[in-house]
């Protein structure tokens, strides 16, 4: 238990700084049917009129429920039924940046840039996208796979290194563990997600294994951004450790003044390169949980209800070998940057 | 006079004695359950007895309503009631049904986790949503033993936390 309060403490203090540094408020303005907040304390509740969305919370809609969430008067952000969406946040180029992610489902994003504002980062479970005075709407398919439509603006879709640039009437697929596909033209509104995830669980339906070696390929990918960042973050906490401790030595000793020199010029600046790059960290190992809990997690509740009856079917026992691989790989690498309100 | 004292406290002695006696022992007793968690209870027969019926009589929408909001499938945690939904749905279709002999049951432990799957996720859903005085049944059915972790709350209606099995299959890392 002491362990779990030590996490969020330092969780909470490590993410203080950035966490403040670029405060919006994201509100509920609107809803309709089912639709749940679970925050970054964990615990679910229903959204109401006014709700406010942090850093960290994730809503969940039903088959009957819609949220349309408002930034600051400008932004308008509508997730659709039967959809998991996330605000998260992360550094870039010492600058904090906000990350609307959707994680399984349909969500139409609606930005008029503000002056002095960053426009955020649109994510999925396959790819990220950077945006410009845009309105787009990002589908996430069931099998991981996501859909950019732009309809006004324009975007770029990032995924394993390389981008697609998108302008209106333009989308995009990308398949998890892949660069972005082709670009090609749609007309506004001619998008029918449920068609279009109806083939997501048709390919998955068909070739299981294959599915999931792709999502198993984008958490290489994720588990390799945290161990890119994991080496610095650990050498920068050591030597911030070993810094607190000379401070609190010269606090001791009753030298304040030396002890305040040395703070402003050792410690705060370890702090904050520190508390970015834990920011980071957990941006990525919280986006490898999406991806483990709302994609492979529901791949393999699809299989083991499917083969209940079949439980030594050749295709089942392949999939549930391959998952143990990847779920194992998850949890040496990810679970260390999660915390149990996390799930 | 001197009578008159010694009278005085014998009758002090049998109202003050047995009042203090009282209040030390509801002290100690007081003391002894804050000392110690309350023991698990077994989960009551009737409560036991809905979730078979709900089992046998194929009613997946009774399930799902006794199913807590996050619920556990061996190493998965669910968190969307259309996930739920689907688990009992097709439990319910494959013809899941229950055999009429004896279900065991056994209080939940630290350790308890492993029996649906051994990782941080499961570990840690079994810490934060399953409460202390839930039950591990063991159910006996014609698709393979299957676990469930339930417990009853303040109303007779039980709460199911999660479900494993069939144990000992492919799929089965409990």
């Amino acid at each position: 238990m002491k362990t779990v309060i030590r996490a969020i403490l330092l969780l909470a203090a490590l993410t203080a700084p950035a966490a403040l540094l670029f405060a919006q408020s994201t509100e509920v303005t609107y809803y309709q049917g089912t639709a749940n907040l679970k925050d970054s304390g964990g615990n679910m509740s229903p959204v109401d009129f006014g709700t406010v969305v942090n850093y960290g919370d994730t809503i969940i809609t039903g088959s009957d429920g819609t949220v349309q969430l408002d930034q600051n008067g400008v932004n308008q952000i509508t997730i659709q039924p039967n959809s998991v969406f996330s605000l998260q946040q992360r550094v870039q180029d010492t600058k904090p940046r906000t990350v609307m992610t959707t994680v399984l489902g349909s969500v139409a994003y609606k930005f008029a840039q503000l002056a002095g504002t960053t426009e955020p980062d649109l994510g999925t479970m396959s790819s990220v996208a950077g945006i410009r005075g845009t309105a787009l709407t990002v589908y996430a398919g069931s099998d991981g796979s996501s859909l950019f439509v732009v309809t006004q603006g324009k975007v770029a879709v990032q995924a394993e290194g390389q981008t697609v640039d998108l302008a209106v009437n333009e989308a995009v697929q990308v398949t998890p563990g892949a660069p972005p596909g082709k670009k090609f033209m749609v007309l506004a509104g001619k998008i029918d997600f449920s068609k279009w995830n109806s083939q997501q669980e048709s390919a998955f339906a068909n070739d299981p294994v294959a599915a999931l070696a792709a999502v198993g390929k984008r958490m290489d990918s994720l588990i390799g951004q945290i161990k890119q960042i994991e080496p610095t973050y650990l050498k920068w906490k050591t030597d911030l450790d070993a810094n607190r401790a000379e401070l609190k030595k010269l606090r001791d000793a009753g030298k304040m003044a030396e002890a305040k020199t040395f703070y402003e010029q050792k410690v705060n600046p370890l702090e904050v390169d520190a508390s970015n790059l834990y920011l980071n960290l957990r941006y990525w190992a919280l986006s490898a949980l999406s991806l483990r809990k709302y994609v492979m997690g529901r791949m393999d509740l699809s299989m083991k209800i499917s083969n209940l009856k079949t439980p030594s079917n050749t295709t089942f026992t392949r999939f549930e070998q391959l998952f143990s691989q990847i779920d194992s790989s998850f949890n040496n690498a990810v679970v260390p940057y999660l915390v149990p309100t996390d799930i | 006079m001197e009578t008159q004292t010694i009278d005085l406290r014998l009758h002090r002695q049998p109202f003050v004695a047995p009042v203090i006696r009282a209040a030390f022992l509801v002290t100690l007793a007081a003391a002894l359950l804050a000392s110690c968690a309350t023991p698990p209870e077994p989960l009551r027969s009737d409560a036991v007895h809905s979730i078979t019926a709900a089992i046998n009589g194929g009613d997946a929408a009774r399930l799902v309503s006794m199913s807590a909001s996050s619920f556990a499938f061996d190493g998965e945690v669910l968190d969307r009631a259309e996930d739920i939904a689907a688990l009992w749905n097709s439990l319910v279709k494959a013809g899941l049904h229950v055999g009429t002999g004896a279900i065991p049951d056994a209080a939940v432990t630290a350790e308890s986790y492993r029996q649906f799957a051994n990782g941080a996720m499961t570990k840690w859903f079994f810490s934060r949503h399953v409460p202390a005085r839930a039950r591990i049944i063991t159910l006996t059915t014609n698709l393979g033993p299957f676990l469930l972790v339930a417990g009853t709350g303040k109303t007779p209606e039980p709460v199911i936390y999660g479900v494993a099995g069939p144990i000992g299959t492919a799929g089965g890392r409990g």
